[in-house]
């Protein structure tokens, strides 16, 4: 399923339900979707700003790098073969989504996509899939934002929701990796 | 417990980087530099997923959808309150968080309704955003099953979800 798709299909679909019910907020909604876009990137760039640099920090050390040989194993059978920098920033981006550090872990998968990636590349390979699916299940140690949000509105047991979000996220990142696999050894 | 774990980390890396003599100050820098250019590379994509989510979400088709999806989620334990949250979910970060709020606000933080969504804000991220900027460096534009399998695996954390808190309360 390409991204192209998606997005016309929901462009037509939705713009020809408004016009039949209120067609005079279209472009409004657009103009307002589109500067929460900007407002995201700038909130985005806040993060990234933060979490880069301090990964940069990590790999500067040569940290990242003892990381990604510690969990070569683990990185090898989920993606198969992979360059050395590329290992690193898939070390990178587990890591930081088991700790709930997304802002640290989006642009590491971005960099390592683009470097798996060939230069007239159109379709995604089975690592690229695969790195998408692991970070869509979010295998999570602590579920920080629904925590805190509990804490927020005075729950008794916040941390109730712990052993059974992972136990779900678990089950789940391992469906999701285990179907990855089955379709990329049907596809090669 | 849980509140140690981000500062803790951060400071491991600077007393490990500072021991091996790296110049922390510079590293840093040179890590936010890329963080600008990433951010003016995915900017694009962001403000396209987001025109179409929130005119798919004004249009009332996502209603339409948790309405057909409604039956659906009955017949595999879903409890029907959550259908909303669950079918934004996958559009929209900002939107299943304010979802979530509200059935805390409506259903009580240690509820049955509370907990099954919080297991499932916890084990699934916003699928269109990361299909949006994963491949915003590349020009691939088709991600094979990688979205159907995503949306799979989040419909099967609600599943999940709602029988480990039944079993568990």
């Amino acid at each position: 399923m390409g991204m192209s798709i998606i997005f016309a299909a929901m462009m037509v679909a939705s713009i020809t339900m408004l016009i039949f019910s209120a067609p005079s907020s279209v472009l409004g909604i657009s103009l307002d979707a589109a500067a929460s876009g900007v407002q995201l990137a700038i909130t985005l760039s806040a993060i990234y700003i933060f979490w880069m640099g301090i990964v940069q920090i990590a790999v500067d050390s040569g940290l990242v790098q003892r990381l990604a040989r510690l969990m070569r194993p683990v990185i090898r059978w989920l993606f198969g073969e992979q360059r050395e920098d590329v290992n690193d920033l898939l070390a990178t981006n587990i890591s930081a989504n088991m700790i709930g550090a997304g802002g640290a872990a989006t642009p590491a998968a971005i960099d390592a996509i683009e470097k798996m990636a060939e230069p007239e590349q159109r379709r995604a390979s089975n690592a690229m899939v695969m790195l998408f699916v692991l970070s869509a299940t979010s295998m999570q140690l602590l579920p920080t934002t629904v925590i805190g949000i509990l804490d927020k509105h005075n729950s008794t047991n916040s941390g109730w929701i712990i052993w059974p979000t992972f136990l779900v996220s678990t089950v789940t990142t391992l469906l999701g990796v285990l179907i990855v696999k089955y379709l990329g050894r049907k596809r090669a | 417990m849980s509140v140690y774990i981000i500062p803790v980390f951060i400071l491991g890396i600077f007393v490990y980087a500072i021991w091996h003599g790296v110049n922390t100050y510079d590293s840093f820098v040179e890590g936010a530099r890329s963080a600008i250019k990433l951010i003016v590379g995915i900017l694009p994509f962001l403000a396209a997923i987001l025109v179409a989510v929130q005119l798919f979400a004004a249009s009332g088709l996502l209603d339409l959808l948790s309405l057909l999806a409604r039956p659906i989620f009955d017949l595999v334990g879903i409890p029907h309150e959550l259908t909303p949250f669950i079918m934004i979910k996958p559009f929209s970060g900002g939107g299943s968080v304010a979802l979530f709020e509200q059935i805390v606000i409506e259903h009580g933080p240690d509820s049955y309704i509370t907990r099954v969504a919080g297991i499932v804000a916890g084990s699934s991220e916003t699928i269109f955003y990361i299909s949006a900027v994963y491949f915003s460096k590349t020009k691939i534009k088709n991600l094979g099953a990688a979205i159907p399998i995503a949306l799979l695996c989040t419909f099967l954390a609600a599943v999940l979800g709602a029988l480990v808190v039944r079993w568990m309360m």
